[in-house]
C-alpha cells in the first residue's frame, strides 16, 4: 500500500489565504486543492525495527482533484502515486513497478481524500479532531476512531502544524503500534511547472 | 362405423401432441450431446467443462480503448450484479486486496511449510552469512517500502519472512496488470448453474447488459461492456442453431407444402401426409423420452430431419394408390408393403451405426429415427390406405422421369461402361481425401466470438486458455506431489526457452509431506551459529535484534486446502483443482509455450498429460469418426446380408446396394478432388445418403406395383422431398447445416439417378 503519510503530506502544500487568526475551517480550507502544487520534504522514520531512525528526502506533489505523487530521491529513487483510487509504485534500483487499488479500510488515505476537497463531514466520521492555536501557531490533531484490536489501546494520529496563516511545515504520523513519519516541508511552487513534474513522473511511474 | 374407422386416426392425433407437449423433458445442454471422453480423465474434465466452475463464469470486461471506468461505476455494478438472483459472486479479476490478506493472516504462520518446493537446495543458499545478509537487507527495504504495514506483521513471527518466499513472483504477477488493460477493468461473474443451461443464462446476459446500461448513463461515463465465457458461447451457439432451424423448419415446411401440391394437386392429401407425419414426431418424442427421460433439442433437430425421409412411405402408396379404386387401395399399399419394410428395415440398420458411432447424442437419435421408422410404416400400412379416398392425382414430373428411365434403358450398356469408368477414378482420387484435423474449421461463423474472447483475456494475464498440463492422483496428496515434481519439469522448460511461465497451486499450497519434509529441514538448519548469523546481520542493517532477532518458527500442523478455500485465494485456485471420489485433477496453467516440448517432457508419464483443449475434443472427434466409418461400413455390410438374405442372390443384393454405394463414393470423390475437408459430419451425410438411397434400390428392384415407370415416378416424389428438405438447409449460416445440405441433397438425386442404369430391369412396361 502506498504510505498514507506520504499522500496526507501532499494536503499540507496547498496554498494559504491570509487571515488575522486561524481557526479549523480557515486551515481546512487552505488544504483545498486548487492547482498543481510541489514541496521540498525531509523525512524521518522511527520504527521499533530499526535501531536507527532512517531517512530520506523528495518532493511531495498535489493536483485537483484526486492525484497525490511522492518522489523520493535519498537514500533510493522511488515514485508513489496515487490517482483517485489507484496507487502506483516505481523503485528506479530494481525497476520494480506494480500498481494496486487502494484500500478503503485504509482510513487515513480516505481520508487525505476528504481533506483535499475540503470535506469536513466525512473527517469527522473518521477522526476525533482537534485544532489548537498557540502563539504563532496552528496545530491540527487527528485522531482515528475506528478501533481495533490492534490500536484500541493507542488508535493512529496525524499531527499537523504550522505557522499562523501559512501551509504546514511538520506533519508527524503516528501508527497504532508507536512507529511514525515525520515529515519536515519547506518551499512550494505551484502552476504549471509543478503540473509538468506530475505528468512526467506519472509517465515515468507507469511505465 | 366405417367413417369411424377412417378417421379414430384424428381423434388420436390431438391426444398425442397433447402427451408431448406436458410430459416431455426437454433438454438444450449442447455439451451433453456431443462431450464424453474415453477414459476416467477426460469424462472427468468433459464434465468440469460441462457443469464446473469454469462454465459457469464470465468476464466482463469494462471500459474502452481512450476512457478507464471509474472505481466508484465499478463498484456499483459488481453490486448490481451480484444482487442477480442466479448469480452466486462478483469479484474483480485482480482482486489483490484479498489476497494480501490472505497472505498476512494465513501464510504469515505458515513460513516453515510453505518457504520451498526444494529445501535440500534453498535452505543451504539462504542459512549462510551473505544469504542472511541479504535476507536482513531485503527485510529492511520490505519495512521501508508501501508495504511496510503488511511486513511488519509478517515479520513479527517471521523474521526470515520465508512466508514470502514462493510470493516472490506471484506478487509480481498479482500486483501488474498487462499494459494492454491499460484502460479496462475485468470482473468475473459466477452463476449457480452452468454455463450450458443456456435459457437460464440468457437470462442473466439479459440482465447484466441492463443493469450495465443503468448504471453507465447514471455515472455518465463513455465506457462499453464485454463479456466472454461459456455461457456466452453456449448461448450464441444454441440460439444461432434455434433460429436457424425454427427459419429453415419454416423454410423447408412451405417448399414441401408446395412440392406436395404440385406433385399431388390436393390438399386433402397434404393433410394426410402431414398428419401422419406429426403422429410419427410425437411417437418418436414420446418413446424417447421414456427410455431416457428427456429429448435433447439436438435430437429434436437432426432425428426430425432423419424421421423425414418416412415420407417416402407414404409417397409410394400414393402414387401406387392414385391409379387404383378406392376399394383397392389397401390391397396395392399391402402388395408393395414388403418393398417399404425391407427399406425400412435397411435405414434402421443406418441409424443403428450412427448410434454405435460414440457421441452420446446420437445414441438418443438412433433411438429417435428408429421409432419414427417403425411408426411411419406402420401407419402407412394400416392407417394411410383408409384415408385415401376420393380421386388422387400425381404428377411428379412424370414426362422428365419417365425419359430419363427409357434413355437408361436404351442405352445402359454405354452408362455402365461409363459409370465404371468414373467409379475407378473415384476410387483412385480418394488417395488424397483430405480428413478434417481441426474441429475449428466446423464453426467459422464463430471466429468472431472467439476473437473477442482472446482480446478479452489477453489483457488480463498471458496463459493460454485451453492448454494446460493436467496432473492427476487418487487423492488430493498424490495429485499434489506430482505436481511438485512437474514444477521442476516445467522450471527447466523455462530455462530452456520452450515455456515462459506457468502457473501451479504453489505458492498457495503444497502437500502434506512437502510441508513437514520443509520444517522439519528448517528446525533442523536453525542451529545458534545461524541465528547468531541472523543477529549480526540484522546489526549490520540497522534492525533491531529484540524484535527481529529470535528464530523460533513454531511447528504448525500443514496447510490444508481447506483452509486456502475460506480466504479470497479460492478464487486463484477454485479452477484448477478438481476433485471427484475417485480422483483429483490439478490444472498448472501455462503462459506462451511450444506445444511439441511439452508433449515430449510428460510423454509416457501415466499421472502427467499435456492437454489441449482444442486438441482434445478433435481427438475425441477422430475417435469417434474412427467408429463412424467402421460403423458405416459394418451398416452396409448388414444390409447387403439382409438384402442377401431377402433376395437369395447375393449378385441381386449387390445390384440393389450399388446405387447407394456409388453414390456415397461419387460425393466423397468430389470432396477430394475439390479439396474439401472430411469430418465426421460428412459420415453422417454418408450414412444418410446410403440409408435414402437403398430405399430406392429396393423398390426399383422389386417393382412390387408391376409398373416400374409409376414405381420410378414414386421415387422420384420422394427422391424430390428429401433433397428439397435437405437442399433447404443450404441457406443456414451454421457450417455444420451447409454440410450435410451439400452432401445428401447431391447424394440422394445422384443414387435415383442411378438406379435405372445400375438395376437391370426388363423394358419399361405401361
Amino acid at each position: 500500500m502506498i504510505h498514507k503519510t506520504h499522500l496526507f503530506l501532499a494536503l499540507a502544500l496547498l496554498p494559504s489565504l491570509a487571515s488575522a487568526e486561524d481557526t479549523l475551517k480557515s486551515v481546512l480550507s487552505r488544504m483545498k486543492a486548487t492547482e498543481a502544487t510541489a514541496i521540498a520534504y525531509k523525512e524521518k522514520r522511527t520504527l521499533k525495527m530499526l535501531t536507527q531512525d532512517w531517512h530520506g528526502t523528495g518532493t511531495l506533489y498535489a493536483a485537483p482533484p484526486h492525484t497525490m505523487l511522492k518522489e523520493q530521491r535519498s537514500p533510493e529513487v522511488e515514485i508513489m502515486a496515487l490517482e483517485g483510487k489507484q496507487a502506483h509504485y516505481y523503485q528506479q534500483n530494481n525497476d520494480q513497478r506494480y500498481q494496486t487499488e487502494l484500500d478503503e479500510n485504509e482510513l487515513h488515505v480516505v481520508a487525505f481524500n476528504e481533506l483535499m476537497n475540503d470535506d469536513l463531514a466525512t473527517l469527522q466520521k473518521l477522526y476525533d479532531i482537534s485544532f489548537a492555536t498557540p502563539a504563532g501557531h496552528w496545530v491540527l490533531t487527528l485522531v482515528a476512531k475506528n478501533k481495533t484490536p490492534e490500536n484500541a489501546k493507542q488508535p493512529a494520529k496525524i499531527i499537523m502544524q504550522g505557522l499562523t496563516d501559512q501551509t504546514a511545515n511538520n506533519v508527524v504520523v503516528i501508527q497504532a503500534d508507536g512507529d511514525k513519519s515525520e515529515f519536515t516541508l519547506s518551499s512550494a511552487t505551484k502552476g504549471v511547472a509543478a503540473q509538468n513534474s506530475i505528468d512526467k513522473l506519472l509517465k515515468q511511474i507507469k511505465g | 362405423m366405417q367413417q369411424f374407422r377412417q378417421y379414430w386416426f384424428f381423434l388420436v392425433l390431438p391426444i398425442l401432441i397433447g402427451t408431448v407437449i406436458f410430459t416431455t423433458q426437454f433438454k438444450t445442454d449442447i455439451s451433453t450431446f456431443f462431450i464424453a471422453g474415453n477414459n476416467a480423465q477426460e469424462v472427468l474434465l468433459a464434465n468440469e467443462i460441462q457443469s464446473g466452475v469454469l462454465s459457469k463464469r464470465y468476464i466482463l470486461a469494462i471500459g474502452s480503448e481512450k476512457n478507464s471506468p471509474s472505481a466508484a461505476l465499478i463498484s456499483a455494478l459488481s453490486y448490481e450484479f451480484k444482487a442477480i438472483n442466479s448469480v452466486h459472486d462478483v469479484w474483480k479479476a485482480d482482486e489483490k486486496r484479498g489476497a494480501l490478506e490472505a497472505i498476512t493472516t494465513l501464510y504469515a504462520g505458515q513460513g516453515a511449510n510453505l518457504y520451498s518446493r526444494n529445501p535440500e537446495r534453498d535452505l543451504p543458499k539462504l542459512l549462510t552469512a551473505e544469504g542472511l545478509a541479504a535476507r536482513a537487507k531485503a527485510l529492511k527495504t520490505a519495512l521501508l517500502s508501501p508495504q511496510g504495514e503488511m511486513i511488519k506483521k509478517i515479520a513479527a513471527t517471521d523474521p526470515l519472512l520465508l512466508s514470502l518466499n514462493g510470493l516472490a513472483e506471484t506478487s509480481g504477477k498479482l500486483l501488474n496488470p498487462p499494459k494492454s488493460a491499460a484502460h479496462y477493468q475485468n470482473l468475473i461473474l459466477e452463476t449457480k448453474m452452468s454455463g450450458m443451461d443456456v435459457a437460464a443464462q440468457v437470462q442473466i446476459q439479459e440482465q447484466i447488459h441492463t443493469i450495465f446500461a443503468h448504471q453507465k448513463s447514471k455515472f455518465s461515463e463513455e465506457v462499453e461492456l464485454e463479456m466472454t465465457g461459456v455461457p456466452v458461447f453456449a448461448a450464441v451457439t444454441q440460439n444461432r442453431m434455434q433460429n436457424e432451424i425454427t427459419y429453415i423448419s419454416i423454410l423447408s415446411s412451405l417448399a414441401l407444402c408446395g412440392l406436395f401440391f404440385w406433385i399431388f394437386k390436393s390438399l386433402r392429401v397434404l393433410f394426410w401426409v402431414a398428419s401422419l407425419l406429426v403422429t410419427v414426431v410425437c411417437s418418436a418424442v414420446i418413446v424417447t423420452n421414456l427410455l431416457f427421460g428427456f429429448v435433447h433439442g439436438m435430437t429434436l433437430a437432426i432425428g426430425t430431419t432423419l424421421i423425414g425421409i418416412c415420407i417416402d412411405y407414404p409417397i409410394h402408396a400414393l402414387v401406387h394408390g392414385h391409379a387404383a379404386a378406392t376399394e383397392q387401395r389397401f390391397a396395392v399399399v399391402a402388395k408393395i408393403w414388403p418393398s417399404m419394410l425391407l427399406g425400412g428395415a435397411t435405414t434402421l440398420i443406418g441409424y443403428l451405426a450412427l448410434g454405435l458411432s460414440g457421441y452420446p447424442g446420437f445414441q438418443q437419435v438412433a433411438v429417435y429415427a428408429g421409432v419414427g421408422i417403425l411408426t411411419a410404416l406402420l401407419l402407412t400400412r394400416y392407417v394411410l390406405p383408409r384415408l385415401m379416398t376420393g380421386a388422387i392425382v400425381s404428377s411428379s414430373g412424370a414426362s422428365p422421369v419417365t425419359a430419363w428411365l427409357e434413355f437408361c434403358q436404351k442405352f445402359r450398356p454405354q452408362l455402365l461402361t461409363g459409370i465404371a469408368v468414373l467409379t475407378v477414378m473415384a476410387v483412385l482420387s480418394l488417395n488424397s481425401l483430405n480428413w478434417m484435423q481441426d474441429l475449428q474449421e466446423l464453426t467459422p461463423e464463430m471466429n468472431e466470438l472467439k476473437a473477442n474472447d482472446a482480446k478479452i483475456r489477453s489483457r488480463m494475464i498471458s496463459l493460454e486458455p485451453g492448454r494446460f498440463v493436467l496432473v492427476s492422483g487418487d487423492t488430493l496428496e498424490q495429485a499434489l506431489q506430482q505436481a511438485e515434481s512437474v514444477y521442476q519439469t516445467l522450471d527447466k522448460l523455462k530455462t530452456a526457452g520452450d515455456l515462459s511461465d506457468y502457473f501451479g497451486v504453489y505458492p498457495w499450497l503444497l502437500s502434506q509431506q512437502q510441508q513437514q519434509k520443509n520444517a522439519q529441514l528448517l528446525h533442523a538448519a536453525l542451529t545458534t551459529e545461524k541465528q547468531q548469523l541472523w543477529q549480526e546481520s540484522l546489526t549490520a542493517q540497522g534492525l533491531s535484534v529484540e524484535h527481529l532477532g529470535a528464530l523460533n518458527y513454531a511447528t504448525e500442523p500443514p496447510l490444508s486446502l481447506e483452509q486456502v478455500l475460506a480466504t479470497p485465494i479460492a478464487h486463484l485456485l477454485d479452477n484448477q483443482i478438481i476433485k471427484s471420489g475417485k480422483q483429483t485433477l490439478l490444472i498448472i496453467w501455462l503462459a506462451e509455450h511450444k506445444s511439441a516440448a511439452l508433449e515430449a517432457a510428460f510423454a509416457g508419464n501415466s499421472h502427467v498429460q499435456y492437454v489441449s483443449q482444442r486438441d482434445m475434443l478433435n481427438k475425441m472427434a477422430m475417435d469417434y469418426q474412427g467408429k463412424a466409418e467402421s460403423m458405416l461400413l459394418l451398416g452396409m455390410l448388414a444390409m447387403l446380408l439382409l438384402l442377401t438374405v431377402r433376395y437369395q442372390d447375393l449378385w441381386k443384393a449387390l445390384e440393389t446396394l450399388a446405387p447407394a454405394f456409388l453414390s456415397a463414393v461419387a460425393i466423397l470423390s468430389l470432396c477430394s478432388v475439390f479439396g474439401v475437408a472430411i469430418s465426421f459430419l460428412h459420415l453422417v451425410g454418408f450414412l444418410l445418403i446410403v440409408s435414402i438411397c437403398v430405399d430406392y434400390g429396393i423398390f426399383y428392384q422389386e417393382n412390387r406395383g408391376g409398373d416400374l415407370r409409376l414405381t420410378y415416378q414414386a421415387m422420384a416424389a420422394s427422391m424430390l422431398t428429401s433433397a428439397l428438405a435437405f437442399g433447404c438447409l443450404i441457406v443456414a449460416d451454421t457450417t455444420v447445416l451447409k454440410i450435410l445440405a451439400q452432401v445428401v441433397a447431391s447424394g440422394v438425386l445422384l443414387g435415383f439417378l442411378l438406379c435405372p442404369i445400375i438395376i437391370d430391369k426388363h423394358k419399361v412396361e405401361g
